[in-house]
């Protein structure tokens, strides 16, 4: 494996571990989606799509298909092929392509939902942007 | 430099995307394993730890005791298996299905309160939207007045649609009156009210009885 995979699986694991503790505690923000989005500027597609895969396995959390997981998965690969056909500056497509999956997400699962507690939204969105960004200050050095 | 075939990571997705397609409570009990509430031992290193899961354990099973209601023949029980991972919706995995005869629309209620309403069935397991989902709404009745209100979910669930000359005071119960479900299941309790943005109603802010992410056995209403 590469050093720069085994820091994406860590940064991954350690936001997923993370997610799932804070979502016990009744604390629910997307770690995980918004670090795979970082990693998407970092990684070969097949080493993407292998961690987006797991993250969705350990997401899920019925037994059908979900639109939510696909796009989950999707999204971050999707942002890989962008990037790769029009590479810019990625600490700037970081947050731009956060701020776009979170919302993208949102009304994929329930637009509703924004309008019941739009802060809720808007703190996960920040705690998202925040991750992308260690992801990415984890990875660029490797 | 790329020191492993990309054949590897085939392989690993493809068995990942195996396992989320034929073997999905793997996923559930991973996540579950990774949540505050689990209880299961990592540490093997020494038997003061082992004794620390096995005590926190066996609260955990008097924890599950204490939760069980007394379960009548109208009511089937029920373990949550997983939870909605992410805050737009709320929904909880039930461990029964349409094999024990559970049918979409059926009341879930923990403690006897009315939780939410089974939203989709599979063979084995059922999906729970609760009161605390955006998508949730639930004709009710407050107090000994009985007034009229509806319930919207969400992350701060609201009573809506109440008549201005309602009298209602904090604490006040709200009970289900919808059609399908049991009548008068209590669901929370008043506890403000303000009139509505269009000026026309009363809407109350509620209070619930439970912390729904401590949640494990339920009824469902059969």
């Amino acid at each position: 494996m590469t050093r720069k995979f085994l820091l994406a699986f860590l940064a991954l694991s350690v936001s997923l571990v993370l997610q799932a503790w804070l979502a016990g505690a009744g604390i629910f923000l997307d770690l995980s989606f918004a670090t795979l989005i970082a990693l998407a500027f970092f990684l070969d597609f097949l080493e993407l799509l292998t961690l987006a895969l797991g993250v969705a396995f350990v997401l899920n959390w019925q037994p059908a298909p979900s639109a939510t997981l696909a796009f989950l998965a999707g999204y971050p690969c999707l942002i890989h092929l962008l990037y790769r056909l029009a590479p810019w500056q990625i600490w700037i497509m970081i947050p731009a392509a956060i701020v776009v999956g979170f919302t993208a997400l949102l009304f994929v699962a329930a637009p509703g939902s924004f309008a019941a507690a739009p802060g809720l939204f808007f703190g996960d969105l920040f705690a998202g942007i925040l991750f992308g960004y260690l992801a990415f200050f984890s990875l660029a050095r490797a | 430099m790329r020191t492993y075939h990309p054949w590897v990571l085939i392989v690993y997705a493809a068995a990942l995307a195996a396992l989320l397609f034929l073997r999905p409570w793997y996923g559930w009990t991973l996540r579950a394993w990774l949540a505050p509430l689990s209880t299961r031992d990592t540490d093997s290193a020494g038997l003061a730890a082992a004794n620390e899961a096995l005590k926190a354990e066996l609260a955990q099973v008097a924890k599950v005791a204490a939760e069980l209601p007394q379960a009548s023949p109208h009511y089937l029980r029920a373990m949550v298996y997983s939870r909605y991972p992410f805050n737009f919706k709320n929904e909880l995995l039930l461990n029964v299905g349409s094999s024990e005869g559970v049918v979409t629309g059926h009341a879930v209620t923990f403690q006897g309160i009315l939780i939410g309403r089974v939203s989709r069935v599979f063979a084995d397991t059922a999906l729970v939207q609760t009161v605390f989902d955006s998508d949730f709404k639930l004709p009710v009745r407050i107090g000994a007045g009985g007034y009229d209100a509806l319930i919207v979910g969400g992350a701060y669930p609201k009573a809506e649609s109440i008549v201005k000359s309602a009298a209602l005071h904090a604490g006040d119960v709200i009970y289900s009156a919808a059609p399908g479900l049991p009548y008068g299941l209590p669901v929370a309790e008043v506890v403000s009210t303000s009139t509505s943005p269009d000026n026309l109603f009363i809407q109350a802010d509620l209070s619930f009885a439970y912390d729904l992410n401590t949640v494990q056995t339920v009824l469902i209403a059969q």
